[in-house]
């Protein structure tokens, strides 16, 4: 009997931690809008013909094109100072387990708001057509701090890279099935 | 167990990885989803639960020699 009730615990534990995972994989994600501080911005996509603020919903993603022209303007909501203050900022991006700063900046400045253009281009290897991803932007000065987070995706399909995926997804799922076959000399 | 447990190890947690993956890229889950970590693990999960089951037939039970033939 002792045995018999632990060779039953291996499948029943493993069922119990399987659907514990599964109820947390589809369990639908906390989503609301991420924006701390007095700062305002916004990033006019030209070819794209969207606009994105710091309101921009976490669950409302902006589609932008591979490449574009981006007229951007934010501002701290303070006032100019006379003598330079140190400022510091950057852009991360959420990833399944923790996050990745890709872009930085800092220094001193009398002013406290910034406009421009920005051209850019996206290199061949970031995927187009994908699920949202999650950008925050981050903004330190004259003893403020400023949070502001919208999701994106690019436009497009993810081409030769989504079928190679697909296609490791069933060659490992038939390599599972596999494991299921009995070995050599077992009954 | 009588199944491949390695094999199921293995192949489980690539196969929960590439599905995970497919799902990103075809925008099914946004990146930072927990699914893309979660399912490598689901994976393993199904790897080792088929692995005990074994359900697939492929060894045969060993036979008993023959039994010797008196020639005389």
């Amino acid at each position: 009997m002792t045995s018999l009730v632990r060779a039953r615990a291996v499948p029943v534990a493993t069922a119990a931690v399987a659907t514990a995972l599964l109820v947390l994989l589809f369990a639908p994600p906390a989503r609301a809008e991420v924006f701390q501080g007095g700062c305002t911005g916004s990033a006019s996509f030209e070819n794209a013909g969207v606009t994105v603020t710091e309101k921009q919903p976490l669950s409302d993603p902006v589609t932008i094109l591979p490449e574009d022209s981006v007229r951007y303007a934010g501002s701290t909501g303070q006032p100019e100072t006379s003598d330079p203050v140190p400022f510091e900022g950057g852009i991360t991006v959420a990833l399944p387990l923790g996050n990745w700063t890709f872009v930085t900046w800092g220094g001193e400045s009398t002013k406290t708001s910034a406009e421009g253009d920005y051209a850019y281009t996206l290199p061949g290897f970031v995927p187009r057509g994908t699920g949202p991803v999650e950008v925050t932007a981050t903004h330190e000065q004259g003893g403020q701090t400023c949070v502001v987070a919208a999701s994106f995706q690019v436009e497009g399909s993810p081409g030769p890279l989504g079928v190679g995926a697909a296609a490791g997804t069933a060659l490992f799922a038939a390599g599972t099935l596999a494991a299921g076959v009995k070995k050599r000399g077992v009954a | 167990m009588r199944g491949r447990p390695v094999l199921g190890v293995l192949s489980g947690f690539l196969f929960g990885l590439f599905a995970g993956v497919t799902l990103f890229l075809y925008g099914v889950v946004p990146l930072a989803s927990s699914t893309l970590w979660i399912l490598p693990i689901v994976g393993v999960l199904f790897g080792l639960v088929m692995a005990w089951w074994a359900p697939f037939g492929g060894g045969s039970a060993t036979k008993e020699p023959a039994a010797a033939v008196d020639d005389d």
